[in-house]
């Protein structure tokens, strides 16, 4: 009884402070701001992102958008605690693919993948092979054949294990024969300099470090379908013959008990910002490849993408 | 605890069995993780036993040496148990009870035990209205500045 | 250096910049100074603000706020012995023993004229030789940050000249608590329990807060007398003594900023080391060694200009390479990104402008950091002196509390900070300090990973020894610090004992 009232006084007393939002609320939804927690430091790719949606949130919405971080478990620490939130769409999260699959196959992070409510997946950071610009390698074959005269002898770099670049690393291997001794960091910044100071050969990293450190380094090929619009001259695996497509994906999620109307006005909102030319402009001028994967289409997106890591983690070895 | 006056190794020697205890603990727990992730542990392991078996013995043939930083703190130890108790046992219902209750209304109640903990001397009433009003203002502040300034998303819990 | 420096001071000294540096320098002072609110915290809640601003002005913000917590930490340091930021750890070793005795203003005052000079040290490498400095980032690879964690490690052996033994121990646990959690090399959970909080590892900050603060808190209530000594005399700020201390200690103070700057530079080192490894040189390099830990002001000196100076110093590796040298510097980096601006070396020579703007924002926010820390110190001290226990106990309490559940706005954090808080208290009375045990916390996964990858290079290069430390001129390097610094006491005390063996056999103990 005391609880129930409390909780009337609280919402009472949140409904008053956002009073002043209510009033020239011109859409249904959002009529206040939306707190997007990012399961990640102030400063990665996750939260760049967040930034740049920001502005456009505004825009579209007449709201703010409120970007919050819990960070911790390689995310899992916000994640499982998801669905504990109000479930009103003032709450969202950014998830992050392979990580909400891989976590609760590997490890018991505290949360099921199908406990997360994914509304849109918005954008991906393409796996990419990266070297030195000094570097011998020209082209992936030349790594290919350095591989295959001495397996294991050659060091690839990445962050992290079990992780979106140690599987990109894996299925390198199973495609193509090229044995690479992996070598995991703590994220992608801490690769930067071992690359660059030359303690791995290579990366397995993303189009956007290769955005970020210019012609210090060569790209030798991205896990796209398209070439990236901005390098065009570098080719995909595709076209290497490598069936290679994946990366680190990102979207948002909303807790379980968020409406069925409100998940697809998210998604909408997402939608749009997402088809905002400028926006587009800024997110491809930074590395990162569009995406557009709206509630409508998640169910058969996730089941894809689970199906593919679900194979590969078997072959690292650790699956339970 | 160890905390008898009698022997003043006996305290540094309960201490040494417990760091034997989890040396041998990590060491063992080492043996079942993959090679790369077992290294470190079973060298740490193996290292911590080892050095609190020879602390151990040092405390027993009374060689255990000087105490350290805080170490001073040993021989006082019997002053105001009770408010130390209280202090101890506040902080863990802090701890424990926020997420379920809520951070503004347990960190005032426990701010008030430990206002009521640190009082010494009679104060006179007024005094102790001044304190009360500057526990309650201090909470209110602080639970204002982390959760509408630095957007810090306090658990509101049960009550508030 | 073409670029008109008549245009960057105008930019950097109009007065709403100069307004927004001294907001950014006190915001930052207290942000720095509560433990658990850190430097990151801050910066990351005032980015959307300075998007609205132009890009200069809000730069020059979020570069005084980071000067003034790094700062601010040595606040919580000195007069509560809580470092209020990791990397103010070593303050509290001379900090705190100083205001216990009455001298809590000059200690204040020291770390005031310490941060200013160790920020100016650094920031004018910064603005002179980043292009240059910036391959140190380079330079140092895992082997190199191993032997650095070893480094810092043998600070053990001279905190606790009481026993060593009892410190290695402290040393060892530390590095037990540092591997709970996902292992980054091998993917392994390791002591986790089955408990899911446990993940992500035992939080720094969260375990500095409670073994540093809770026994504090514990003996205040057990004791009616004073938390600290109040100042006995008017005596203002003590400023002429605080400078007579610091001429003394000149090449103290040059040495640390110099190791302050260069440990900056590395990314993934940070703070917390840069201050450790210079508060070690400059014991090892003082004429009495034995004072430091009981108050003695080289030692809050050399942490203090260190890790100011590793402001300066980070920003190097972030503007030249884009690589963040620390947390702070990735958030910036961030707001640079969404705001443009890209970085490389580039950025000095053809968009300079801003960037010579931010750096002299920079050079201002430490100058402003004197007067500014001067006064808010001096009150901060009578405050802490005088404020009656019944009001600064539950006002440090509930800070450990928000503070630790601040770090990443989860509870369990607060567990985990109260539990060691108990367990430190309770090691305490066996005779065991918490310094050892947060040094074994801090360094474990630098040693770890460091040693672990350097071990699957060498492994896949054929070639283990010379990766981890024969081939490799700065591993040999700090390998030979680490050997002097743990010879040159052993060799003293032989010294020593077969001076007083005619006297006596063994070594004379107190």
């Amino acid at each position: 009884m005391l609880k129930k009232m409390a909780r009337i006084a609280a919402l009472a007393a949140v409904t008053a402070l956002a009073g002043a939002g209510l009033q020239d609320a011109a859409q249904a939804f959002p009529d206040k701001p939306v707190n997007y927690i990012i399961p990640f430091n102030a400063g990665g790719e996750s939260d760049i992102s967040a930034r740049l949606q920001q502005p456009y949130f505004k825009t579209v919405t007449g709201q703010d958008l409120i970007v919050q971080y819990q960070p911790g478990a390689g995310g899992a620490q916000a994640w499982s605690v998801l669905n504990d939130q109000p479930g009103d769409g003032t709450t969202i999260m950014g998830t992050n693919l392979p990580h909400i699959v891989l976590q609760p196959l590997l490890q018991n992070p505290g949360y099921a993948t199908d406990d997360l409510t994914n509304v849109y997946m918005f954008h991906f950071t393409p796996d990419a092979l990266i070297v030195r610009a000094d570097s011998k390698f020209k082209s992936v074959q030349d790594v290919i054949d350095a591989a295959k005269e001495q397996p294991g002898a050659l060091t690839a770099g990445g962050s992290a294990t079990n992780s979106a670049n140690h599987i990109a690393n894996q299925r390198f291997a199973n495609l193509t024969g090229a044995q690479l001794t992996y070598i995991p960091y703590t994220g992608t910044g801490a690769t930067i300099p071992a690359l660059l100071g030359g303690e791995v050969e290579m990366l397995w990293a993303y189009t956007t470090v290769a955005a970020g450190q210019g012609d210090k380094v060569r790209m030798l090929a991205v896990a796209q379908d398209e070439r990236h619009p901005l390098f065009p001259d570098v080719p995909t695996f595709k076209e290497l013959g490598i069936d290679m497509v994946g990366g680190a994906y990102r979207g948002i999620a909303v807790p379980k008990s968020t409406p069925e109307e409100v998940r697809k006005e998210l998604s909408a909102i997402i939608g749009k910002i997402n088809a905002d030319p400028a926006f587009i402009n800024q997110m491809e001028q930074a590395g990162f490849a569009m995406l557009n994967v709206p509630y409508e289409g998640m169910d058969a997106f996730m089941a894809e993408r689970k199906a593919y890591y679900e194979g590969i983690a078997k072959e690292l070895g650790s699956a339970k | 605890m160890n905390g008898e006056q009698g022997n003043r190794d006996v305290a540094g020697f309960a201490g040494s069995l417990f760091f034997l205890c989890t040396g041998l603990f990590v060491f063992f727990e080492s043996l079942t993780l993959s090679p790369l992730a077992a290294a470190f542990p079973r060298t740490i392991g193996a290292t911590l036993a080892g050095l609190a078996l020879l602390q151990a013995a040092a405390s027993l043939t009374g060689r255990s040496g000087g105490t350290m930083e805080t170490g001073a703190a040993a021989g006082r130890h019997a002053d105001g148990l009770g408010r130390k108790l209280t202090m101890i046992a506040t902080m863990v219902g802090w701890a424990l009870l926020f997420p379920l209750v809520g951070m503004f209304v347990t960190s005032l109640a426990a701010c008030l035990i430990l206002m009521a903990t640190g009082l010494f001397e009679r104060v006179s009433r007024g005094r102790l209205a001044a304190y009360l009003a500057g526990v309650t203002a201090m909470v209110a502040a602080f639970y204002l500045l982390m959760s509408h300034v630095l957007n810090i998303p306090l658990p509101r819990g049960a009550l508030f | 250096m073409a670029v008109d420096i008549g245009f960057i001071l105008s930019q950097a000294l109009s007065p709403f910049n100069l307004l927004l540096a001294v907001a950014g320098v006190v915001l930052g002072t207290v942000i720095g100074a509560l433990p658990g609110l850190s430097a990151t915290m801050a910066i990351a809640v005032l980015v959307p603000f300075t998007f609205a601003m132009e890009p200069a002005s809000g730069l020059i913000m979020l570069g005084a706020i980071y000067t003034g917590a790094i700062y601010g930490g040595a606040y919580a340091a000195i007069l509560v012995n809580t470092p209020g930021t990791p990397s103010a750890i070593a303050t509290t070793f001379d900090g705190y023993p100083m205001a216990k005795r009455g001298d809590g203003d000059l200690a204040i005052t020291l770390a005031t004229l310490a941060s200013v000079f160790g920020g100016l040290v650094g920031a004018v490498l910064l603005i002179a030789f980043a292009p240059l400095l910036a391959d140190i980032a380079l330079a140092f690879q895992s082997s190199e940050y191993f032997w650095l964690a070893i480094l810092g490690l043998t600070l053990i052996a001279s905190l606790s000249s009481g026993n060593v033994l009892k410190g290695l121990i402290g040393g060892a646990f530390g590095l037990t608590l540092s591997m709970i959690g996902v292992a980054v090399i091998g993917g392994d959970l390791r002591f986790t329990f089955g408990v899911p909080a446990l993940l992500g590892g035992i939080d720094i900050v969260a375990a500095l807060i409670g073994l540093y603060c809770i026994p504090v808190l514990i003996d205040m209530v057990a004791r009616p007398d004073r938390h600290l000594e109040p100042s006995p005399l008017q005596r203002g700020f003590r400023i002429f003594e605080a400078l007579g201390i610091c001429a003394a200690n000149l090449f103290n103070l040059v040495r640390s900023s110099l190791i302050g700057t260069l440990v900056g530079i590395l990314p993934g080192a940070g703070g917390s080391i840069a201050s450790l490894v210079s508060y070690s040189e400059a014991r090892r390099a003082s004429r009495h060694p034995e004072r430091f830990g009981t108050g003695e002001a080289g030692g809050v000196l050399a942490t203090e200009s260190a890790n100011n100076a590793t402001v300066g110093g980070g920003f190097i590796p972030t503007l030249v390479l884009g690589i963040p040298g620390t947390p702070p510097d990735a958030v910036i980096l961030g707001a640079l990104l969404v705001q443009g601006i890209r970085t490389g070396p580039e950025l000095f020579s053809q968009q300079s402008g801003i960037v010579y703007v931010f750096m002299a924002g920079l050079v201002i926010a430490t100058l402003l950091m004197l007067p500014l820390g001067l006064v808010i110190g001096r009150y901060a001290y009578r405050f802490i002196a005088n404020t009656p226990k019944a009001m600064l106990v539950p006002a440090v309490a509930f800070m450990t509390v928000v503070g630790s559940f601040a770090i990443h706005s989860n509870p369990h954090d607060v567990a985990v900070m109260v539990a060691i808080g108990i367990f430190g208290w309770l090691i305490g009375l066996a005779g065991y300090g918490p310094s050892p045990i947060v040094l074994g916390l801090v360094l474990g996964q630098i040693a770890e990973q460091g040693f672990m990858r350097a071990y699957m290079i060498g492994g896949a290069r054929g070639n283990f020894s010379g990766q981890l430390l024969l081939d490799r001129p700065i591993s040999l390097g700090i390998f030979a610090l680490i050997l002097i610094t743990l010879c040159v006491p052993l060799v003293k005390r032989l010294r020593a004992g077969r001076a007083a063996a005619g006297g006596k056999g063994g070594e004379a103990r107190p």
